[in-house]
C-alpha cells in the first residue's frame, strides 16, 4: 500500500519534475534544497544576471541561500550568475530556439505542467518588428497551479435557452483571475456538468499565446478537458475561422481580443451558429462596449454575456454579469470566485414554491427566486437568492 | 587479416558518413518544415539511422531530455562516448563536433543553413571517403595477402 504524500511533497515533487530540469545545475540544486513547505507556496522564481536568486512565496519575495535557506540580507544570499541565466534559457527552450520563434517573440515558453517563463534581455528587430530576444539577463519562471471549479458560479448564468452556452466576453483589469475563469469555462463546458443538467460541449480554443491551455510542443499542459481542441500558437483572426471550418466546435475560446481582424472573425463565428467566449481588458463592461474597436461586436451583438471581474477580494473577484443584449447585470457580486467548488453548489436549492420569480433558465433547469426581495426593475438578485429547480 | 582489417576501416567510415548524412537529412525536415523540439528530432533522426550514429544520435537526445544537458554539451558527451574511436578521420570529426556547437540556439533559417553547411561538407568527405575505398580497399588487400606469403616465405 502506498503512504500518502503530504501536500508539501507532492508540489515538490511537481517542480523537481516539470521546472527543476530546465535550471541551471547550480540554481537546480539550490532550489530543490528549499524547505518542503515553500513549494506548495511558490508562486515565482526570479533569475537576474549579477543580482540575488529571487522565489516568491504567496506575496512576498524572499532570498534564496547557495544552501538552499531563506536570506534577509541581499548579500547572504545566491548571486545568479550570466552563465546561470544563458544555460537556464537554453535548458526552457531545449535547445530548440527555432521552435520557439513566435513564442519568443512575446519573450516567453511553457513548460511542462503549463508553467510558464518569461525572459528579458537584448531585443533583436528584424524591420521594426520584435524577431526574439538575446543576451538574457532575466527570467522570470511563473508557476501554474489550476483551480478547477473556479467557474461554478458564473456558469448558470452563461447557459443559453437551447442547452448551448451564451457568447461571453470576461472583463477585467490585468492579473483579477481572466484567463483562469476562461480555462476553467473551457474545460467545464467542454466536459459538461450533470449537476447543472449541461451535456459537454466541442469546444476549440485559439491559444494565440498559448496561455489558455499552455501547450508545449502542441500538447496541452492544462486541463481544458475531454472535448477541446486547440490551435496553439495561431492567430485568433485566422484561427477562429480555421477552427469553424475544420473542427466544427460549438464553442470557439479565445483570449484578449481586440484587434479589427478578430472581432470579424468572431462576428463570422457567432453568424455561423458557434458561441464564443473571449476575454478582454477593462475594469467595467461600460470600458469595453464603448472601445472602438469593439463598434461591430456592439451593432452584431455578438456577446449575450459579459462577466466582470476584479481584485477587490484578491484576484478572481466576480463584480457582476451582464445580460448584454438588455445592459443589466443578472448577477451583482462582489464574491470571491474559489476553486473547488461543485458546479452548481453556489445556487441554494429550496423546494417548489408559489410566487416564485423565474430569473434565468437552461434546457434542463430553471432558475427562480426563492429569498429576498424580488428584483426592481434593473436589478437583479444576488446568487444567494436564486435556486435551480 | 591486417589488410582486411585497413579495408574494413574505409567501408566503416564510408558507412558511417552515410548514416550521418542520411541522419542529418531527416533532423533538417524536423527542424525545417516541423520545427520539432531538438530531442524529438534528435530521436526522429537516430530512429532512421543504425550502427553507431544511431546511438550518438540517441545518446545525445537522452542527455538534453533526460539530463538536463544543453544541445552542445549532449552532442559532444555522446560524440565521445559513440563516435570516438570509430573509423572517422579528423575532418570528419570536426565537422560533426562544429554542428554541435551551433544545433538549436537559432532560427529557423541559419539553423537550415548550418545543417545544409555541414551536410555538403560530409558529402565532400564521402566523395572522398568513397574514392579512397574502390582504390584502398583492393590495396589493403593485396598488400595484406602480399605481406602474408612474404613472411611465409621467411618463416620458410
Amino acid at each position: 500500500m502506498r503512504a500518502t504524500q503530504s501536500p508539501e511533497s507532492v508540489a515538490k515533487a511537481s517542480f523537481q519534475r516539470d521546472i527543476a530540469p530546465y535550471l541551471a545545475a547550480g540554481v537546480r540544486r539550490i532550489l530543490c534544497s528549499l524547505p518542503e513547505w515553500i513549494f506548495l507556496k511558490l508562486c515565482e522564481i526570479r533569475l537576474r544576471a549579477g543580482r540575488p536568486l529571487i522565489v516568491r512565496i504567496e506575496d512576498r519575495d524572499r532570498l534564496v541561500t547557495g544552501s538552499g535557506g531563506l536570506a534577509k540580507l541581499p548579500q547572504d544570499a545566491y548571486t545568479t550568475t550570466p552563465e546561470d541565466l544563458s544555460v537556464t534559457f537554453e535548458l526552457l527552450v531545449s535547445s530548440s530556439i527555432y521552435a520557439w520563434e513566435d513564442a519568443l517573440k512575446a519573450f516567453h515558453v511553457t513548460l511542462p505542467g503549463g508553467h510558464r517563463a518569461g525572459f528579458c534581455g537584448t531585443v533583436v528587430t528584424d524591420g521594426g518588428k520584435i524577431k526574439t530576444v538575446k543576451n538574457v539577463s532575466g527570467c522570470a519562471i511563473r508557476v501554474a497551479r489550476d483551480l478547477p471549479g473556479i467557474c461554478s458560479r458564473a456558469l448558470p448564468y452563461l447557459m443559453g435557452k437551447s442547452g448551448g452556452i451564451e457568447s461571453t466576453l470576461i472583463v477585467s483589469p490585468p492579473g483579477s483571475g481572466k484567463t483562469t475563469l476562461l480555462r476553467d469555462l473551457v474545460r467545464a463546458i467542454s466536459n459538461g456538468v450533470p449537476a447543472l443538467g449541461f451535456d459537454g460541449l466541442r469546444v476549440c480554443v485559439i491559444d494565440e499565446r498559448s496561455e489558455i491551455a499552455s501547450c508545449r510542443a502542441g500538447v496541452p499542459q492544462r486541463d481544458v478537458g475531454l472535448r477541446t481542441d486547440v490551435l496553439d500558437g495561431c492567430l485568433k483572426s485566422e484561427g477562429m475561422l480555421l477552427a469553424l471550418r475544420t473542427m466544427s466546435p460549438d464553442v470557439v475560446a479565445t483570449d484578449e481580443m481586440g484587434s479589427e481582424p478578430e472581432c470579424r472573425a468572431a462576428v463570422e463565428a457567432v453568424y455561423a451558429g458557434v458561441s464564443v467566449i473571449s476575454a478582454a481588458h477593462g475594469s467595467s463592461h461600460r470600458d469595453v462596449i464603448e472601445r472602438p474597436s469593439f463598434a461591430l461586436f456592439r451593432a452584431k451583438r455578438v456577446f449575450k454575456r459579459i462577466v466582470v471581474l476584479s481584485s477587490r477580494l484578491g484576484p478572481g473577484t466576480l463584480e457582476y454579469i451582464v445580460d448584454a443584449d438588455v445592459e443589466k447585470p443578472i448577477f451583482v457580486g462582489p464574491v470571491r470566485l474559489t476553486a473547488g467548488e461543485e458546479n452548481g453548489s453556489a445556487l441554494l436549492i429550496s423546494p417548489a414554491g408559489d410566487g416564485r420569480k423565474t430569473v434565468g433558465s437552461g434546457r434542463h433547469h430553471r432558475w427562480v427566486l426563492v429569498a429576498g426581495q424580488p428584483p426592481r426593475p434593473g436589478t437583479f438578485p444576488k446568487t444567494e437568492h436564486v435556486a435551480s429547480i | 587479416m591486417l589488410g582486411n582489417l585497413l579495408a574494413q576501416g574505409l567501408s566503416q567510415r564510408l558507412n558511417t558518413l552515410l548514416q550521418f548524412e542520411r541522419g542529418l537529412k531527416i533532423l533538417e525536415s524536423h527542424v525545417s518544415y516541423a520545427a520539432t523540439l531538438l530531442p524529438d528530432a534528435l530521436c526522429a533522426a537516430a530512429a532512421a539511422v543504425g550502427g553507431d550514429v544511431n546511438r550518438f544520435l540517441s545518446r545525445a537526445a537522452d542527455y538534453m531530455g533526460r539530463h538536463s544537458m544543453t544541445a552542445a554539451e549532449a552532442w559532444r558527451l555522446a560524440f565521445e562516448e559513440t563516435l570516438d574511436l570509430s573509423a572517422l578521420e579528423d575532418m570528419d570529426r570536426a565537422i560533426i563536433l562544429g554542428l554541435g556547437g551551433s544545433l538549436g540556439m537559432t532560427d529557423r533559417s541559419s539553423q537550415l543553413k548550418n545543417l545544409t553547411f555541414a551536410l555538403e561538407r560530409l558529402k565532400l568527405q564521402e566523395a572522398a571517403a568513397r574514392e579512397r575505398e574502390s582504390k584502398g580497399v583492393k590495396m589493403y588487400r593485396y598488400l595484406g595477402a602480399l605481406t602474408g606469403v612474404a613472411l611465409a616465405l621467411l618463416l620458410c
